[in-house]
């Protein structure tokens, strides 16, 4: 059967995005796969610490608050686990949505030569930035895993139900993410306002210091309203725990990133092939 | 036709003029997308224009056409349009097939890995499965002729190289539809022999070729109709040799009204010209040519353009102001690439013979007879000599322009070359020889 390929000034493919999305990545997932190691050997070709870049960032990102916290400077108040894992775990969190953004808010524009040029489906070269994703998500629950060990936290099979929870922040990421690179080739300062955003969005976030101890009431009002809080609070508990009285809370904010994952793919499906000509 | 393999109907395209409204409309249409509008795409909004308006042809499998027109007619639009980057404002373009692009050949390539690696990944862009790009990969390489610097970091490899690992990755991948972007002119006579070849062979297969270039030797080559493109407006579809003429005609109008070319021409008469002219007009105040035009040689009306072989006119309008003895008048001819091609001069032409000429106005007219000059545009240089006096009494460079038009009943195609006239010749042919010769071998090793 020959396939036809269409082009009218408002395409418009019947049936669902998201189905016709893993369609288009599974048929390209070679591809997907190739351009993902290829962009990975790339980077760490010619650096001189080489794959250690992967550890190093997350670890220098968490520094500063742990040497706050040191220095008196951060005082989370009460905490029943070491507060260097307690940040880390936080900031771990946070940074799978914040990076996702990035990288998948950039994933086109770094493609742009691929996009002129070949008839790739455009969600295939963004789901190749994916890859990246996963493979930064993995490095870090790696060293959560060590930090555990080094702390001498009790790891038990409810510790791994932490793994599974901290898809919700990754999806929310991967839907913002694919509608701010769409909105990135046209706005070409898309993504540093959607990521300066989320870094004023941290501080309403209980990331590096703990909720229940916030003074001020209405922080702790704004706090609790935020629908992050419960992605990063809820996970977090679990692993130190394996407890939380935010099930609910977290059950509708899981619904609400599947949601955005949705409209973010829609928006993304609806505007593509409109960005080529602002590459 | 029903069984078509490249359709496109209607097709227009706009584009912003500037970055901000790029950036508006860009938003704008973004929007309405969003809230379940279509985008804005039948009216031009201001600082927009069209790119491509109403572009129509269809193609047939096995077909190759090539699209001409001069930079910012609209080619590069279309193709990109084509290949799936842009979307139409109107109209449909419709593909049976699968679509292979050689769109800058090497795009995509990462300088960091090695011709193996590139040649997976580009493999995989062309749309090729991983066993099939394994299945090819010896071809590829045989045919890029790289089996030694394979392994090596494609940012090693000389331009040539990179563009011939393009050219053959794009090739092995069989597409049913082959766009392909002014690739062809690289890499050395051997390698573009074998270019070549391997169109005509994938054509042979039922690939259609579509084929932007700037070369009309090249679309000659490859392809047997052609399209024209004039800011944005198409010709539809046309044999390859008329687009190839019209595309020689717009281009040779253009090196007539352009600036660039004029003055450099202007300028390199000075250069061949004594230090003591000083200028691209002057003499020595004894006469001036007040007016000078091209005109029908019948009617005498000005004209710019000339058929192939059509006789010209010309006319000056002269007036003398001191008496001149022997006076001769010259109209010296430039080509684009070569200057003073050849001289007209009243002293040795019929009718005029040299002249003694009181103080007054004259009208001198001049018919060039039969004229030979191959397609293309020439300018005029006109000067008033005297036969005893060694200096020109008057002198203009570069005082007209005019186009000789490609003739409809031959296809003259001398773009590549730098021939500018045309003699009547005859051809024969008679075998001398009925094995294959000395000749044939030496010719092969010069190939080789």
């Amino acid at each position: 059967m020959t396939h036809i390929t269409v082009y009218t000034p408002n395409n418009r493919a019947a049936g669902l995005t998201a189905i016709r999305f893993v369609r288009e990545i599974y048929t390209y997932r070679h591809l997907v796969w190739s351009l993902f190691a290829r962009d990975f050997r790339a980077q760490f070709k010619q650096n001189l610490l080489g794959y250690a870049w992967a550890i190093l960032t997350p670890l220098v990102g968490v520094f500063s608050f742990i040497f706050m916290n040191y220095a008196g400077i951060l005082n989370p108040g009460p905490l029943k686990v070491p507060y260097p894992v307690y940040a880390f775990v936080g900031t771990s969190l946070w940074s799978f949505l914040t990076s996702t953004v990035a990288v998948m808010g950039n994933g086109l524009k770094s493609q742009s030569d691929l996009i002129m040029r070949t008839n790739i489906p455009k969600i295939a070269l963004a789901a190749s930035s994916l890859a990246s994703i996963g493979y930064g998500v993995v490095i870090n629950l790696l060293m959560i895993g060590v930090m555990l060990v080094i702390f001498r936290m009790p790891i038990g099979w409810g510790t791994l139900t932490f793994l599974p929870l901290v898809l919700p922040m990754i999806l929310l990421g991967v839907g913002i993410g694919l509608a701010t690179s769409v909105v990135a080739i046209i706005v070409k300062d898309a993504v540093s306002i959607v990521t300066q955003a989320l870094g004023i969005l941290m501080f309403f976030t209980p990331v590096v210091y703990v909720a229940d101890n916030i003074k001020g009431r209405l922080l702790y009002k704004l706090m609790m309203d935020n629908p992050l809080t419960y992605l990063v609070d809820v996970p977090r508990s679990i692993l130190f725990s394996q407890k939380t009285e935010y099930w609910p809370q977290y059950l509708c904010v899981t619904l609400l990133s599947v949601v955005v994952l949705l409209m973010g793919a829609k928006i993304f499906e609806i505007v593509q092939d409109l960005v080529a000509e602002r590459l | 036709m029903a069984d078509f393999s490249v359709r496109v109907e209607g097709l227009w395209r706009k584009f912003a003029t500037t970055a901000r409204g790029a950036l508006k409309y860009g938003m704008i249409d973004s929007a309405r997308r969003i809230v379940g509008m279509k985008k804005d795409s039948e009216h031009l909004r201001p600082n927009e224009f069209w790119a491509l308006r109403d572009v129509s042809f269809e193609l047939g499998r096995g077909e190759a056409m090539g699209i001409m027109g001069v930079n910012g007619s609209g080619k590069t639009t279309l193709l990109r349009i084509l290949n799936g980057a842009y979307s139409p404002d109107r109209g449909k373009v419709t593909m049976r097939g699968r679509v292979g692009s050689l769109i800058a050949a090497g795009a995509g390539f990462s300088p960091m890995l090695s011709g193996r690696e590139n040649v997976q990944i580009n493999g995989l862009l062309l749309g090729l499965t991983p066993n099939e790009i394994r299945a090819r990969f010896d071809e590829i390489v045989d045919f890029a002729g790289l089996d030694k610097f394979i392994d090596m970091p494609v940012r090693n490899y000389s331009s040539g190289m990179t563009v011939r690992l393009g050219f053959a990755i794009a090739v092995a991948a069989t597409p049913d539809i082959l766009l392909v972007d002014e690739v062809l002119a690289v890499g050395d006579i051997a390698f573009q022999k074998r270019c070549y070849d391997r169109m005509l062979a994938i054509r042979n297969q039922g690939t259609t070729v579509i084929f932007v270039s700037h070369s009309i030797g090249a679309v000659w080559a490859v392809c047997d109709s052609g399209l024209f493109l004039d800011k944005g407006i198409s010709s539809g579809k046309i044999s390859a040799e008329d687009a190839g003429r019209a595309y020689d005609l717009q281009n040779f109008r253009n090196s007539t009204k352009h600036t660039a070319t004029t003055v450099l021409s202007a300028e390199e008469n000075l250069a061949a010209l004594p230090k003591e002219y000083g200028g691209h007009e002057g003499g020595s105040g004894d006469v001036i040519v007040e007016q000078f035009r091209l005109c029908d040689a019948r009617t005498g009306e000005p004209r710019k353009e000339f058929d192939f072989g059509e006789d010209i006119g010309l006319a000056m309008e002269v007036l003398v102001v001191h008496r001149i003895d022997h006076a001769i008048f010259r109209h010296s001819i430039d080509a684009v690439h070569y200057k003073f091609i050849c001289n007209l001069d009243s002293s040795y032409s019929e009718g005029m013979g040299l002249q003694n000429l009181e103080p007054g106005r004259y009208i001198v007219r001049t018919i060039v007879r039969r004229q030979r000059f191959r397609p293309g545009a020439y300018s005029i240089n006109l000067a008033v000599c005297q036969k005893n006096v060694g200096v020109h009494l008057y002198f203009r460079a570069n005082a007209g322009q005019f186009v000789v038009r490609p003739p409809t009943d031959r296809f003259l195609y001398d773009s590549d070359s730098l021939a500018i006239v045309d003699f009547e010749s005859h051809f024969s042919l008679d075998r001398t020889e009925s094995r294959e010769g000395p000749g044939s071998r030496i010719l092969n090793v010069a190939a080789s």
